[in-house]
């Protein structure tokens, strides 16, 4: 297998507060791996800096075998293949369904601004294109009777999903989902599962925080666990189900917690 | 004149003048809805244009070409060269404060206003720059209304260029783009936006707007000067806020309203009050309805 996404050395200072510690960690091709440990651990801190929201003050993300990402600007990052969705929603709340998943659309594809004062068909098949893979999505995601409604008016579980298709949209090589199942309630949950594994299946590898640690050990090729800014283990997720570092760090209080 | 006839006289006249505000107000309206901050240079860049649209038509009537051809061309060119001096300002003013919070902006807006000001007053003088065809005598009646066929002009440009606008946001990925970026621009980013290339695409387009719109006046009026984006500016700020700022049919729409508003208070109340009445209203809108005619409230953003 090879590798998809080797984070080196990371390391994200605030002032006085070091959000993450050195941190390394490497996805390979195809797998889903989940990053895991109490809140405030620095799990999303490792997310924005691998799609460039924040640029690291020390260390490097690298694509595939040795593309340089770290120092990108986000929308660069995300051409390159690395997406994400948030643990708050952050649709575009005043688009259509299917048009928030168009703007995914946007770094695959190139009609300027000549091209549509001026209209030629290449131009509008584009567009057509654009608006019938958005479509696609949506039914892949589970959202296609919501395609023109408000995404602000859109039930919760909705709006996760659509989330997703907005990233799916752009294509990437890695999908990083942040908290993909809160606030979801277990049919849904076990919806998310299945469509988590649908996408490994695309030949997409995902990148994944969550807090549901059935979600996570039923669909985790490996788990890496944070806590205070450092990985303080990875593995399996038996491995790190047995790890009494973790268990002491954080599945100690979770454990016992369910969907 | 039956009083009805100059009331109907004052609306195609107000409706002329607000259809100006209109397009500059778009300018003013799209830059806030992206990053928030009311170009003050905006009405600058208007008098620049009409100043770009009156000496590009001299120099092509000049070598010969007949009006018919020379206007359009002049106001094509107008918008190119306009939209670079927007893109100039939003690279040189605006893009290195884009982190700077609200105020410093603001103030780099103020300042580019007035260099913008002064940078035309050296260059061009400070005469009167007479418009090299003249146009405003001809025209036609309808019933007791007169329209000069500039009016005509202006009312038929501003009203394609809204619907163009309007299908160029609503339709293609570029508007879409626009859109997003407005909402929420490090979410657009994330998902693979070039935001900043937006954002100079939203100057380009404001610019371009504003610079028809300073060419239309020059051949309604037959004159500007290097002070004739002050007023212009400020009325069509007015037109924005009172259409919703952030909102494009709100800026068409108040930009027609103010214009009608304020033609019908010259006709019935007398010509000096006519700024008097727009700011007035600007004031009344600002506290009964803050959001604008056709605006949304929405919570700050964080």
């Amino acid at each position: 297998m090879a590798q998809a996404l080797a984070i080196q050395n990371l390391t994200m200072r605030f002032d006085g507060l070091t959000a993450v510690d050195h941190a390394d960690l490497s996805l390979q091709d195809r797998q889903i791996v989940s990053l895991i440990g109490p809140n405030g651990a620095g799990k999303t801190t490792l997310f924005n800096c691998v799609t460039g929201h924040y640029a690291p003050t020390e260390g490097t993300v690298h694509l595939g075998k040795d593309e340089l990402l770290s120092g990108l600007p986000p929308h660069t990052i995300a051409k390159k293949g690395v997406v994400r969705t948030f643990q708050n929603i952050r649709l575009f709340p005043a688009m259509s369904a299917v048009e928030n998943v168009m703007v995914g659309r946007h770094c695959r594809t190139r009609a300027g601004v000549l091209g549509a004062l001026l209209g030629p068909p290449s131009v509008r098949r584009e567009e057509r294109a654009i608006r019938e893979r958005a479509r696609e999505l949506l039914a892949f995601c589970g959202a296609a009777e919501y395609e023109d409604q408000q995404a602000r008016n859109l039930p919760y579980g909705v709006q996760r999903r659509l989330e997703i298709a907005r990233a799916l949209a752009a294509e990437p090589k890695i999908l990083c989902l942040d908290e993909p199942a809160a606030g979801m309630n277990p049919r849904e949950t076990a919806d998310l599962i299945a469509l988590i594994t649908t996408i490994r299946g695309l030949g997409i590898t995902v990148f994944l925080i969550e807090h549901h640690m059935n979600v996570v050990m039923s669909i985790s090729d490996r788990v890496a666990v944070m806590d205070h800014g450092v990985k303080i283990a990875e593995g399996t997720p038996d491995q790190v189900q047995k790890n009494p570092a973790v268990i002491a760090a954080y599945l100690g209080e979770a454990a016992g917690s369910g969907p | 004149m039956i009083p009805g006839g100059q009331f109907f006289q004052q609306i195609v006249n107000g409706l002329t003048v607000g259809a100006v505000y209109a397009l500059i107000a778009l300018g003013y309206t799209m830059v806030y809805g992206i990053i928030e901050l009311i170009n003050f240079a905006h009405g600058e860049i208007y008098m620049i244009g009409a100043y770009i649209g009156t000496i590009a038509a001299a120099l092509l009537l000049g070598a010969g070409l007949p009006a018919a051809a020379a206007i359009p061309l002049a106001i094509v060119a107008a918008a190119a060269i306009t939209g670079l001096y927007g893109l100039s300002a939003e690279r040189i003013a605006y893009r290195p404060l884009r982190k700077a919070g609200r105020l410093a902006p603001l103030i780099s807006a103020l300042g580019l206003s007035i260099f913008l000001q002064q940078y035309v007053l050296l260059a061009q003088g400070a005469r009167d720059k007479v418009f090299p065809e003249e146009i405003t005598s001809s025209g036609f009646t309808l019933g007791p209304v007169r329209v000069a066929f500039v009016q005509v002009l202006i009312l038929g440009v501003a009203a394609l260029l809204m619907v163009a606008l309007q299908a160029f946001v609503r339709r293609t990925r570029m508007g879409r783009a626009m859109r997003c970026a407005a909402q929420d621009p490090v979410m657009a980013s994330l998902v693979g936006v070039p935001v900043d290339r937006v954002i100079a695409l939203t100057f380009i387009i404001g610019s371009a707007l504003a610079a028809v719109a300073g060419v239309l006046v020059v051949m309604y009026y037959g004159k500007v000067n290097y002070l004739a984006g002050y007023t212009a500016g400020l009325k069509a700020f007015t037109a924005a806020v009172l259409g919703g700022i952030g909102n494009i049919p709100g800026a068409m729409v108040g930009g027609l309203f103010l214009g009608v508003v304020e033609s019908l208070a010259a006709g019935y109340i007398g010509g000096e009050y006519k700024d008097v009445v727009a700011f007035v209203m600007l004031v009344v809108v600002l506290i009964v309805r803050p959001q604008g005619l056709l605006g949304v409230r929405v919570p700050d953003k964080i």
